[in-house]
């Protein structure tokens, strides 16, 4: 069985789904089902009694199998992620946790700082810490070296679906990293999910490809199918690139072979 | 605006909210329109769990949290 490990959990499925943008509970129930994700987002947000379908618990609770990963977005210090990380866990009764700061609204993109910060004491709470984190090798290991049970560095800004900008620095990260790589956010297509698969990435985290597809459960099902085919042609072992060509065919002449 | 005698006024997600003084924070969320089972409540940056909330006791100028998990990636 090919199956993905955190901390002491075991997922057969190696994509996570974020539970963002959906127009409705219900879709993105049916997206989850039709993924077959075992791992999933969500965000703590204030209640609000005049909009009660904002609550995803209960929705969420009705699917079996799915264990929770709550994030920290709205955090923008280590101070406040780790808050945010000990209320999160007393709703979601799951040890995960993704490290999420971003303090600035206009690129989205993770402070370094603040979230090693956040992380190393998170891990030593004894959180399973997967940090979303800029595609950088040295802070990737840094934090492999605090206690993560991940690193989920972006392919490109969140929501963007620039897909996979950052794939140089991402192939050193997988080779460097003794703990799962999941590429967190930037996706567009399934195709780059198989491609991040390929490269030897652990699993991959979409939402907003598939939250704002026409079709989202059919998206999900694609998405899934793409990380799985990647999977397994990494694993299968992807030949070398060539600068010449090597023929499949032999060479030997024969029609018009003199001798 | 002046506090009634028996109410007390504190802060709920940021904004100003008056009730019967000794209530209780359960008694809040039931207010609030909610038995508070998916929801985390924090009292002055405290977490307070679901067994204590009928318990706990707000006072003038508590800044209570309620907190769900909704959509996010």
């Amino acid at each position: 069985m090919d199956s993905l490990q955190i901390g002491n959990y075991t997922f057969s499925s190696r994509l996570i789904l974020g539970t963002g943008k959906f127009s409705s509970a219900t879709l993105m129930q049916d997206a989850l089902k039709a993924s077959g994700s075992q791992l999933v987002t969500v965000a703590l947000r204030r209640f609000n009694r005049e909009q009660p379908g904002d609550d995803l618990y209960t929705p969420l609770s009705s699917i079996p199998g799915l264990t929770l990963m709550p994030n920290t977005s709205g955090a923008s210090t280590a101070a406040e992620a780790v808050q945010a990380a000990r209320i999160a866990r007393e709703l979601s009764g799951s040890p995960f946790i993704k490290v999420e700061i971003h303090p600035n609204p206009q690129h989205l993109m993770p402070d370094p700082i603040e979230t090693y910060e956040a992380s190393k004491i998170l891990a030593k709470e004894g959180f399973l810490v997967m940090p979303y984190i800029p595609a950088d090798p040295v802070l990737a290991k840094r934090l492999e070296e605090v206690g993560c049970a991940s690193v989920m560095p972006l392919g490109s800004a969140i929501g963007s679906g620039q897909g996979l900008a950052t794939a140089e620095m991402l192939r050193i990260i997988i080779r460097e990293s003794t703990i799962p790589v999941i590429v967190d956010a930037g996706l567009r297509s399934p195709s780059e999910a198989a491609l991040a698969m390929e490269m030897g990435c652990s699993a991959v985290l979409v939402n907003s490809a598939i939250a704002v597809a026409g079709d989202p459960p059919a998206m999900a099902e694609a998405f899934a199918g793409c990380v799985q085919a990647g999977r397994k042609a990494w694993k299968a072992g992807i030949m070398e690139k060539s600068g010449t060509a090597i023929a499949t065919s032999p060479l030997t002449a024969f029609l018009g072979a003199t001798s | 605006m002046p506090e009634q005698p028996n109410t007390i006024t504190i802060q709920l997600n940021g904004e100003p909210c008056t009730l019967q003084a000794g209530s209780t924070l359960q008694e809040l969320l039931l207010n609030s329109g909610t038995d508070g089972k998916t929801i985390a409540t924090l009292v002055n940056d405290h977490i307070v769990r679901p067994e204590n909330r009928p318990e706990y006791r707000l006072e003038a100028g508590d800044r209570v949290e309620m907190l769900i998990f909704a959509g996010g990636g």
